[in-house]
């Protein structure tokens, strides 16, 4: 499968501006992602978090929102590490 | 390497979640708080916390920088010391670094990989400072870029475009403008704007 790494050169368009408050959703992930990635809990690294959300399939990279990878991403990390069992969390697919 | 002939998907970025990404979200917090490691009481306050963390504390930050020599240098050496004295507490990872405008050098920070960013310092990230398309131009025709932010540099400035990782998150010093001596520290700090801190735009009167 493709995975998308380094954007950083490629063509592009132009920027959207457009500022956009977080939704309570973005918040929720944004604070777990804070909490899990930190030295006290330490589930898992940044780096790790962006490696999983690299793995994704073009669409789930550029087709979800954001925040939607990152919980997409800690969701896989959190059944990988075995903090959550799988049979706890429906994980939405690529086409979804 | 991915290919960049066929169109991508617009982002969603400026939509609700989907349900089913509801749902997923609900299902970790469940998991979560029967596990021993986190609570959504931590979420909660972990929210609050990140909600008292907007550019207006940086700008505060960068005014003093402007009118306090000390400070300045402090700053330079120890930016989450700096920090600390106006109040803004900071992590002990990652590091933080300040970057100094000058008449001859401009900075411009970017997370080509992602979204690394002076989040103690300035709150989350803007939409676009984490879009595809910020993130893949500006290490590559910055000067393009900042004229779609309104900012037109000299022929003879310098820019530098700084990457940020995981472990190292850059914070902008701008250039201090021109006849504004007058000015009161919170005066000057109601003209830093948080693009002027990414290093987009330049701070104006």
């Amino acid at each position: 499968m493709e995975r998308t790494h380094d954007l950083g050169g490629l063509p592009a368009g132009k920027i959207d501006q457009t500022e956009h408050e977080l939704t309570f959703f973005d918040k929720r992930v944004d604070a777990l992602y804070a909490l899990l990635t930190s030295p006290k809990k330490a589930a898992f690294t940044m780096d790790e978090v962006r490696r999983t959300v690299e793995s994704f399939s073009q669409a789930d990279y550029f087709g979800l929102s954001y925040y939607e990878r990152w919980l997409k991403a800690m969701s896989l990390l959190l059944i990988e590490k075995g903090y959550v069992e799988a049979s706890a969390l429906d994980i939405p697919q690529a086409s979804s | 390497m991915m290919p960049h002939d066929h169109p991508h998907p617009t982002s969603r970025d400026h939509s609700e979640p989907r349900a089913a990404f509801d749902r997923l979200l609900s299902q970790v917090l469940t998991a979560l708080d029967e596990s021993a490691l986190l609570t959504t009481a931590e979420v909660t306050a972990q929210i609050e916390d990140m909600e008292g963390r907007t550019p207006t504390e940086g700008a505060k930050l960068i005014a003093r920088c402007w009118v306090d020599p000390e400070f300045r240098e402090l700053a330079r050496h120890d930016l989450p010391a700096a920090a600390a004295q106006i109040g803004i507490s900071m992590p002990p990872h990652p590091v933080f670094l300040i970057l100094e405008n000058t008449e001859d050098l401009h900075h411009v920070v970017v997370c080509t990989l992602c979204s690394c960013y002076p989040r103690p310092i300035l709150g989350p990230p803007p939409v676009w400072y984490k879009s595809r398309n910020y993130r893949s131009r500006v290490v590559k025709e910055p000067r393009e870029v900042l004229a779609e932010f309104g900012t037109v540099l000299p022929a003879g400035t310098n820019l530098r475009v700084v990457d940020s990782t995981a472990d190292c998150r850059y914070l902008v010093l701008p250039l201090r403008p021109k006849g504004t001596e007058h000015l009161a520290e919170s005066e000057l700090a109601s003209l830093v704007s948080r693009d002027s801190m990414i290093g987009v735009t330049k701070v104006s009167t």
